[in-house]
C-alpha cells in the first residue's frame, strides 16, 4: 500500500507561461510546473520475541541494505562518569565475537561495507551500509558488535590513551571549545546535556572495564532499541536478517531513574564568557539558551518555522545580514536541538577579529527584533514554510535519509501519520504564531554568550556592549582565569 | 536465503534511472557468519544511461533520466579554476565563484539562495585547482526556475555587478579563508605542501583559497575580464539528473541558453607533470598540541595508466583501520594518533601523500623512518590476496555508493564529460580497477615512491622547531 499526497496549496503564482513562439522574457521567473506527487515511505512493523522492534521500508533502486540500530542511550546517561556513552559505543568494534579487534576492521573491509557506532546526547546509532549480496555476512558483523563485544582490557587500554591524546588536541579548535564551554554554562556539568560527550581528561584517565561493562549492560538491551532496515530487502528478508542477528539478544528492564527525561536547568540572567585564544584570526561566537522538549511542546512547528527565518537557512536573518550585508564571517546561523529534554537554541559564528563586538551587536539585535520590534513578515513565514514542506522529498532520498526519519518518529513515539501530518502541520503555522513563540521562548536577557578570540583585541569593544557581567575563563573554558 | 527475482541473469535489471548492474553470483549468502569466497568477489557491470547533445553555442548537455523520486539535479561545470589565474591573482576563480551567487540582470542579489531554497531545494558552487561547479537540487517541478537562474548569471552577469558586492564577497572569502586555514589547527600546511610540490609557474603552485593580499588586489576589471574570457557557453557543461523527460530538458535548456552568444575558445588542457631532483623538507609552527608529518610525492595525472595501482597502493597502505600504517603505528606502536595514505589524481597532475599524527613524545623522525619501512615491504613482498580483495571489494561498493544522490550522480557523469568527453565511464573505471595485479602495485610503489624524492613537511608545536624529522644518515 502506498499513500500519495500533494504538497498542495503551496505553488507560488509568479508569473504568467510564455507563450510558444514568443520571445523569451527573461525579466520574468518561470512559473513552476505543478508539484508532483510525492510517496512516503511504507514501513513494515515486527517486533521480536526479545521486544527488539524492526522497521522495514523496501527501496529497489540500488542493490543496497542500509541498516540503523538505535539505542534509548547517550552521553545524557553518562552518568558520574562522563564520556562512557561514547566509550562503549566506540569499542563495539574493536574486537567482537570470535574476532580481534584487527580482524573485525578487516573483515568490515572486506565487505566494502560501512559499520559505524556513535553515541550522541540521547542516542547510540549503530549504522550499516551494505551492498545487498554482502547484507548476510554483514549483518552477521553488526550483530557480533552489538551482541557480543568483547570489551577486552587491552582495547579499552588503547581507547584510553588514544582518546586522553584527542582531548589535548581539541583544544586546539576554537569552535569545540567554544561548543563545550557554552553547554557547560548552559546546563551545569552536572546536566545531562552539560558535559562532554566525548568525555573529560580526568574521568577517561581513571575509566575502569565495569564502568564500560556496566553501560553496556545497563542500556543494550533489545526492548530499549529499534532497528530500521531500509533498501533493497523485502519485508521478508528485513525481519530474517533481523532475526538472525538480534534474536538472541537478551531483554532486561533499562534503570528507570536514570532514563527520565533531563529537567530544565535554572535560567540565568545575560553573561558574557571570554576564552583566550591569542593570535586568532577569529572569534567564535555562541549565543543562547535551553529550549523546550521535541515531544511536549504544540509549539514545535512554528519553533522550526522561526527558525529557518531566523537563521536556518543561508537567506535566514542572521546570515543575510552578518555575511551578505557586512562581510563580517564566512557563514553565521541559528540552530534549536530538539531532544527529549530542553535542547539548546544557539547562535552561532566565527568571525573576523576585528568585528567581534559589531557581530554581538548584530546578533542579539536579530535575536530581539524577531520577538516584537521587527516580528516575521508574511512572506517571510511563506518562504520558510515553503522550503521546510518541499525539502521533503529531498529527506527521502537515500537509504540513509528514510532510515533517520524513521529513527526520529520511533524516537520520539511518533505516530506514522507524523511522516506527513508534519508537512500539514507546517502549512498551518501563521505569522503572528512565529512571533509568538520568538516571544515566549527566545530570551535574549537570560543567555549564555560565549566568545572564544584574541582576548586583547576582542575584550575591550566586548566590554562596552554591557551585555552583562563579563568572565574570563582558562585556555580550557573551565574556571574563571 | 534468496529471494525470488533474477539478479545476474538475463544481462542483468534495470535499476534507477536506466542504470543497469549485472550482478554476479548469489546475492545473499547462505552463510550465517562471514566467510571470503570467490562468489563474493564478482565484480558488477555498472552503466548511467545518458543523453547527450550541444547547442549551436558550444554548451554540452548530458540529461540522465531517473524517475525514482520527484527530484532533479542541476550541474554545471565551467572549466575554469585556480590553475587558469594569473600572476597577482591568486584566488580569483574561487572569489568569482561567489559573485555568481550576488545577483544577475534578472535575479536580485540573493535571489539564487531564495529561488532555490523557497523550492525546497539545495544549492551550493565549489571551486578546485581546475573547474568552478554550480549545482542546485529541487523538487523536479522546479527545474525550469533553476534553469532561468543558471542562463541569466552566465549571460548577464555584469548586468547587475557592482563594487560594493566585490567588496561584501571578498570580506566573506577572506574570512573562508581565517575560518579554514588561519584559525584552523595544519590549515596553512596544506598550502605550504602545494607550494613547496609545484614549481611557482605551475597550476597546483598556488592554494585555490588564495592569499590575503591577491584578494585584496581584485578588481571590477578582474571580474568583468574574467567572465568573459571563462564563462562562455563553449567552456561549460551541463547536467541534468532526475526525474525529468530528456525531450522536454532539451527544450527547456536550447529555450533558456540558446541564444547566449560563444566566446573564444579555451586552451586545451594538458598534463604537467613535475619530478624532483631531491628531497625537499620544511618545517611549520602551528598552534597545535600533537606534531604531524606529511610526505608527499609528485606521481600521475588523472586518468593515467597507473592512477587506479597507485590507488590500491595508499589504500593497503594507509587507508582504515585494515591498512599497514594503522595496524603498526597507531595500533600495535601507539606512537600515532592517526596515519592515512592515498593517491590524489587531478587533470594536470596528481601526487602521493602519507600523513601521520605523532603522539606527544613520539618522534617525528623514527615515525618518517617507519613509513619508509612500510613503503619498503610493500613494494618488495607486494600485497596479499586478502589486501588486493579489500581494495577491489571497497572500491566496487564505493562505486554503487556513490549512485544513491542525484547530485553525486550529475557530478559525475559531468566529470566524465569533461574529462573523458563521454557521460558514462562508470563501468570503465571499475574494470581498469578490478584488473590491477600485485605486480602492477609494486611496480608503482617502485616507479614512483620507493627511493624517489619527495617533500618531508613538519608541523610542530609553536616553538618546538626540534620536533621536526630530521633527515635520515641514510636514504631509504
Amino acid at each position: 500500500m502506498t499513500r500519495r499526497f500533494l504538497l498542495a496549496g503551496l505553488a507560488t503564482c509568479l508569473a504568467a507561461v510564455p507563450l510558444a513562439g514568443q520571445r523569451l522574457d527573461r525579466s520574468k521567473r518561470p512559473m513552476a510546473a505543478p508539484a508532483p506527487a510525492v510517496v512516503a515511505p511504507t514501513i513494515v512493523k515486527r517486533t521480536l520475541p526479545n521486544g527488539l522492534q524492526v522497521w522495514s521500508v523496501t527501496r529497489r533502486e540500488l542493490p543496497i541494505v542500509n541498516a540503523l540500530l538505535v539505542i534509548r542511550a547517550g552521553s545524557a546517561q553518562d552518568g558520574p562518569v562522563p564520556g562512557i556513552a561514547d566509550v562503549t559505543a566506540s569499542l563495539l568494534d574493536q574486537g567482537a565475537g570470535r574476532r580481534s579487534a584487527l580482524e573485525f576492521g578487516n573483515a568490515v573491509a572486506f565487505l566494502g561495507a560501512n559499520l559505524n557506532a556513535s553515541a550522541s546526547d540521547e542516542q547510540t546509532q549503530v549504522s550499516l551500509v551494505t551492498l545487498r549480496k554482502h547484507a548476510d555476512s554483514a549483518f552477521a558483523l553488526m550483530s557480533d558488535m552489538v551482541v557480543r563485544p568483547a570489551f577486552a582490557a587491552e582495547e579499552l587500554e588503547r581507547e584510553r590513551r588514544s582518546r586522553l591524546q584527542a582531548l589535548r588536541s581539541q583544544k586546539d579548535r576554537p569552535t569545540i571549545i567554544a561548543t563545550q564551554t557554552f553547554e557547560r554554562l548552559v546546563y551545569g556539568a552536572d546536566h545531562p546535556y552539560g558535559h562532554p560527550g566525548n568525555g573529560t581528561p580526568g574521568t577517561i584517565g581513571k575509566l575502569a572495564r565495569a564502568d564500560v561493562t556496566g553501560f553496556y549492560d545497563s542500556w543494550y538491551r533489545p526492548n530499549n532499541a529499534i532497528l530500521i532496515v531500509v533498501g533493497d530487502a523485502s519485508a521478508a528478508e528485513a525481519q530474517s536478517l533481523a532475526r538472525r542477528a538480534f534474536g538472541a539478544w537478551k531483554s532486561k528492564p533499562v534503570p528507570a531513574a536514570a532514563a527520565a527525561v533531563p529537567a530544565r536547568p535554572a535560567s540565568h540572567a545575560t553573561a558574557v564568557y571570554l576564552v583566550d585564544k591569542p593570535g586568532a584570526a577569529q572569534s567564535e561566537i555562541r549565543i543562547g539558551h535551553p529550549l523546550v522538549p521535541r515531544s511536549t511542546s504544540p509549539d514545535y512547528y512554528a519553533l522550526r518555522v522561526l527558525n529557518a527565518a531566523l537563521g536556518g537557512a543561508f537567506t535566514s536573518r542572521v546570515n543575510l545580514n552578518i555575511r551578505e550585508a557586512k562581510g563580517y564571517t564566512y557563514g553565521a546561523r541559528t540552530t534549536m536541538a530538539f531532544e527529549r529534554g530542553p535542547g539548546p537554541f544557539v547562535a552561532s559564528a566565527g568571525v573576523f577579529t576585528a568585528k567581534t563586538d559589531s557581530s554581538l551587536i548584530e546578533f542579539m539585535k536579530e535575536i530581539r527584533d524577531i520577538r516584537g520590534p521587527r516580528p516575521i513578515t508574511e512572506a517571510e513565514a511563506e518562504f520558510a514554510r515553503a522550503s521546510l514542506i518541499r525539502a521533503y522529498p529531498r529527506a527521502l532520498e537515500t537509504n540513509a535519509g528514510v532510515a533517520a526519519t524513521l529513527a526520529d518518529l520511533a524516537f520520539f513515539h511518533l505516530p506514522d501519520s507524523e511522516l506527513t501530518g508534519y508537512l500539514t502541520r507546517l502549512a498551518q503555522v501563521k505569522p503572528a504564531d512565529v512571533t509568538r513563540v520568538a516571544d515566549k521562548y527566545l530570551a535574549p536577557d537570560s543567555s549564555v554568550i560565549v566568545v572564544v578570540g584574541d582576548l586583547a583585541k576582542i575584550r575591550p569593544g566586548i566590554e562596552a556592549l554591557h551585555l552583562g557581567p563579563l568572565t574570563v575563563l582558562d585556555a580550557d573554558g573551565l574556571a574563571a582565569r | 536465503m534468496r529471494d525470488g527475482r533474477t539478479e545476474g541473469r538475463m544481462g542483468g535489471r534495470m535499476l534507477r534511472g536506466g542504470m543497469r548492474i549485472v550482478a554476479c553470483g548469489a546475492l545473499f549468502s547462505a552463510l550465517p557468519t562471514f566467510r571470503p569466497s570467490a562468489c563474493a568477489l564478482h565484480a558488477q557491470a555498472l552503466h548511467v544511461a545518458t543523453d547527450t547533445f550541444t547547442l549551436s553555442n558550444g554548451l554540452k548537455v548530458a540529461v540522465h533520466e531517473d524517475h525514482s523520486a520527484p527530484l532533479v539535479a542541476v550541474n554545471l561545470w565551467y572549466h575554469v579554476g585556480s590553475g587558469r589565474e594569473v600572476a597577482g591573482r591568486s584566488g580569483f576563480a574561487h572569489l568569482f565563484e561567489h559573485m555568481m551567487f550576488q545577483g544577475s540582470k534578472d535575479v536580485e542579489k540573493g535571489g539564487h539562495f531564495g529561488v532555490v531554497q523557497e523550492a525546497g531545494g539545495t544549492l551550493n558552487g565549489s571551486t578546485n585547482s581546475d573547474r568552478t561547479n554550480y549545482y542546485e537540487m529541487v523538487p523536479s517541478n522546479y527545474l525550469e526556475q533553476v534553469l532561468w537562474l543558471e542562463a541569466d548569471r552566465m549571460g548577464y552577469l555584469l548586468d547587475a555587478f557592482s563594487q560594493a558586492k566585490l567588496d561584501n564577497q571578498r570580506d566573506v572569502v577572506k574570512n573562508e579563508r581565517r575560518q579554514n586555514y588561519e584559525n584552523a589547527p595544519y590549515g596553512l600546511a596544506s598550502i605550504r605542501l602545494g607550494e613547496m610540490l609545484y614549481p611557482e609557474s605551475h597550476p597546483y603552485h598556488a592554494p585555490t583559497i588564495g592569499y590575503q593580499a591577491d584578494l585584496t588586489a581584485a578588481s571590477p576589471e578582474d571580474v568583468a575580464g574574467f567572465f568573459r574570457q571563462w564563462y562562455v557557453p563553449n567552456n561549460a557543461s551541463l547536467v541534468i539528473a532526475g526525474d525529468v523527460k530528456p525531450a522536454e530538458v532539451r527544450r527547456l535548456v536550447t529555450r533558456y541558453f540558446g541564444d547566449i552568444p560563444a566566446g573564444q575558445p579555451a586552451p586545451a588542457v594538458k598534463p604537467i607533470p613535475v619530478t624532483l631532483q631531491a628531497d625537499r623538507r620544511d618545517v611549520m609552527e602551528d598552534r597545535v598540541t600533537l606534531a604531524r608529518l606529511s610526505l608527499v610525492w609528485p606521481t600521475v595525472e588523472r586518468w593515467n595508466a597507473d592512477e587506479d595501482a597507485l590507488d590500491i597502493f595508499g589504500s593497503i597502505l594507509g587507508q582504515g583501520r585494515s591498512s599497514r600504517l594503522y595496524q603498526r603505528l597507531v595500533y600495535r606502536e601507539q606512537t600515532a594518533q592517526s596515519a592515512s595514505a592515498g593517491q590524489g589524481s587531478r587533470p594536470q597532475a596528481g601526487q602521493f601523500q602519507v600523513t601521520v599524527m605523532a603522539r606527544e613524545g613520539a618522534s617525528l623522525s623514527q615515525l618518517e623512518r617507519e613509513v619508509y619501512e612500510e613503503i619498503a615491504r610493500l613494494a618488495d613482498e607486494g600485497p596479499t590476496a586478502e589486501e588486493m580483495a579489500r581494495a577491489r571489494n571497497g572500491n566496487e561498493a564505493r562505486s554503487v555508493y556513490q549512485l544513491q544522490t542525484l547530485l553525486g550522480k550529475a557530478d559525475r557523469i559531468n566529470q566524465y564529460l569533461t574529462e573523458r568527453g563521454t557521460p558514462d565511464m562508470f563501468n570503465e573505471e571499475l574494470a581498469h580497477y578490478a584488473a590491477v595485479t600485485p605486480a602492477d602495485v609494486q611496480r608503482v610503489a617502485r616507479t614512483y615512491i620507493r627511493n624517489h624524492p619527495h617533500i618531508i613537511l613538519s608541523v610542530v608545536p609553536n616553538g618546538h622547531r626540534e620536533l621536526a624529522a630530521q633527515a635520515p644518515e641514510v636514504h631509504p
